[in-house]
């Protein structure tokens, strides 16, 4: 079989299972970030997430935003796997990004008012914006109050992050442009540590186990990836990263194994030489060559002990013995002998039964000298 | 007496000093029924060998110098008018002998060479539709300057495989070359004076007994083994083809016969690789910019082959 073939055999099997296992957890993810939108992943709550924290988030990020948490929204709101806080919290953020993406109407600023827990900022709100003649000092002293309730825990992030936008938004109304950056750069903080919390809890929110998800397909090994690499299924990390760092590595593994199996090969026959020969031993015995041909790898053997000279797989007989002769002293005549005597049986094919019977006299003379 | 004496003879006689491993490889391809390229630079008696070999065996010989204005009717021989009977005569060339010693071959042109080179392969010469068998056994010694650069022309590896082996012979060690020296006006009488030990007969026989060398199941194995790793190094182009292999089985058949034995073992094998395989091996140009040879690829391909055990 070839270097290569080898490699192939040895890397299917991971290859294979690796790849099932990606395709099955990636599907799974989808599924449970993205129900029904498939368009939309973790990495898109990611991405929202990051926009927010640096308060520049634009209102095509927000559009989709909006879409991401309306579909959440919608999907916990049927099966009810979170608690009315958190479904609150999707409420709000759905308004939050309608709001900012700039596409909403007269209604979606009555419905975000409508969504304020607290009784006196839903008021005043509604007042300022129902009223005329709304000046920047009036926002300010809305804004203070809002913060000072903030600090106070009066109010909830939610309402503080709605009522942000909210004055934002009539600020820009009345021409106070700088004002309603300002109050927008704060409502994006409070909004990304409202999505931070839901983070925490996001695979709650569409529970796999409550779902008919599909099959894994992968490349259709089912369900035994599952047993072997059970935690992947729970790797949050973005799924493009995922596949490419476990394809490296396996192309990687590859790489070195097609070039270093040659090597470590004959490296490693080349450390264990006793086995190597115990091997040859039994090849001996199984090849029908006789007596003459298994005692001379038993002589070997003790040669190589008594010399400490091992037979190298490339060696030959002959040089072997050349290698040895020196260090053998008297013994080298008698195994000598035993390698002609091994040479004939195994090489010229000669089959005489006396040669069993001298390579048994030297083997028993040169183990009483050795 | 046989090859083998001839062998013995020459080796014993202490003339050829350090020169016994090209003297065994050369009678080995005789009776292999191959031809022989020997490569050296000037002075290291690549002709006093040959020359010392075909006068131990009764064989006819014969020595071409070949130049570059040298024709291949100079070689093959030439047909002539003969006013006396009306007709047109053969006249043979240098080629119809037993031994052919083509000195600095590369010295010839492209066309002589094809000429002899197609005699090697064919054993034969055809002239004007007529066609002549050569004498058996035939051989080609032919010898080449490997660093000369000027006015020669470099076999082309399809013609240098024509060779059954290459025999590189270099200098001699000093202790061999303290002996040669003070030894040379004898060793220039002897290889005058040498009597042929062989007869034609003889050679004739041992090729035949060769080809009855018995050679194990694994020994072809390993000859196989050797042979396709020449094709999987980094360093070589070109690897040994199937051709190569038989070769080195022939060669390792006729060394064992020249040893006395009736049966091939690695030790054979192992002892012809290098001189069959490393005129037909072309390395890649990086490793040959970086001085690797053919000769050491064979040589680490020879370290990492496991032997045929057990």
């Amino acid at each position: 079989m070839t270097r290569l073939g080898t490699v192939i055999l040895i890397l299917l099997p991971v290859v294979v299972g690796v790849l099932g296992n990606i395709g099955f957890t990636q599907q799974l993810e989808s599924y449970r970030h993205t129900p029904g939108f498939s368009g939309y992943s973790l990495s898109d709550w990611q991405e929202i997430l990051n926009a927010l924290t640096k308060g520049n988030l634009t209102p095509s990020e927000a559009l989709m935003a909006a879409s991401l948490i309306g579909s959440l929204a919608n999907q916990s709101s049927q099966s009810q796997p979170i608690g009315s806080a958190s479904n609150a919290s999707l409420n709000a953020l759905y308004e939050y990004f309608t709001l900012t993406s700039g596409n909403f109407s007269e209604t979606d600023i009555m419905n975000a008012i409508s969504l304020l827990n607290n009784s006196n900022i839903r008021d005043l709100l509604y007042s300022m914006f129902t009223g005329k003649n709304v000046s920047s000092s009036d926002i300010m002293q809305a804004l203070n109050l809002l913060n000072d309730m903030w600090r106070g825990g009066e109010i909830s992030t939610t309402d503080y992050m709605l009522a942000l936008k909210l004055l934002s938004i009539l600020a820009q109304s009345q021409g106070y442009t700088d004002l309603s950056g300002r109050l927008d750069y704060e409502s994006m903080k409070a909004a990304a540590s409202l999505m931070n919390n839901l983070t925490s809890i996001l695979p709650n929110l569409i529970p796999y186990t409550s779902q008919n998800y599909p099959a894994p397909t992968g490349v259709g090994l089912g369900a035994p990836p599952q047993l072997l690499l059970p935690s992947l299924k729970y790797l949050s990390v973005p799924q493009g990263l995922q596949t490419t760092v476990v394809t490296t590595l396996v192309v990687a593994a590859a790489i070195m194994l097609f070039l270093l199996a040659p090597r470590i090969a004959v490296k490693a026959r080349s450390l264990n030489p006793l086995a190597y020969r115990k091997l040859e031993r039994l090849l001996a015995e199984a090849g029908g060559w006789g007596e003459a041909v298994r005692l001379y790898w038993r002589a070997v053997s003790r040669v190589e002990t008594s010399t400490g000279r091992r037979m190298l797989p490339s060696e030959t007989h002959r040089e072997y013995y050349n290698a040895v002769e020196a260090s053998m002293g008297s013994s080298s005549a008698l195994f000598k002998r035993l390698t002609e005597i091994y040479e004939a049986r195994r090489f010229a094919g000669d089959s005489r039964r006396e040669l069993d019977d001298e390579a048994r006299r030297l083997y028993g003379e040169l183990s009483g000298k050795l | 007496m046989g090859v083998r004496q001839a062998y013995s003879m020459l080796v014993e006689s202490g003339y050829l000093i350090e020169k016994e491993r090209e003297v065994k490889l050369i009678l080995a391809a005789l009776i292999a029924r191959g031809h022989v390229l020997i490569e050296g630079v000037p002075g290291v008696a690549k002709t006093t060998i040959a020359k010392s070999i075909a006068r131990s065996l009764s064989l006819e010989f014969k020595r071409v110098q070949m130049t570059p204005d040298l024709l291949p009717m100079d070689i093959i021989g030439y047909k002539i008018f003969d006013q006396k009977t009306g007709e047109f005569k053969f006249v043979k060339g240098p080629i119809f002998t037993n031994i052919l010693l083509a000195d600095e071959i590369n010295r010839a042109s492209p066309r002589t060479q094809s000429a002899l080179l197609e005699a090697m392969q064919e054993r034969q010469v055809t002239v004007e539709g007529e066609t002549f068998r050569l004498d058996e056994p035939f051989m080609v010694l032919a010898t080449q300057n490997p660093v000369e650069m000027e006015g020669v022309f470099p076999l082309p590896e399809a013609q240098l495989d024509r060779f059954l082996i290459k025999v590189e012979t270099g200098y001699p060690t000093t202790k061999g070359f303290t002996a040669m020296l003070k030894r040379i006006d004898e060793i220039e009488a002897w290889v005058e004076s040498i009597k042929p030990v062989v007869s034609r007969e003889d050679v004739l026989n041992e090729i035949k007994n060769v080809r009855d060398v018995r050679v194990d199941e694994v020994i072809y194995q390993y000859i196989a083994t050797l042979v396709e790793e020449t094709r999987r190094h980094s360093a070589v182009r070109l690897g040994a083809s199937p051709r190569s292999g038989i070769a080195v089985l022939r060669m390792a058949k006729a060394v064992a016969y020249l040893e006395g034995r009736n049966y091939v073992i690695p030790d054979d094998v192992k002892q012809v690789l290098v001189p069959t395989l490393s005129h037909r091996l072309i390395l890649n140009p990086e490793f040959e910019i970086e001085g690797v040879s053919a000769s050491r690829i064979i040589e680490e391909i020879m370290s990492k082959v496991p032997v045929p055990k057990p």
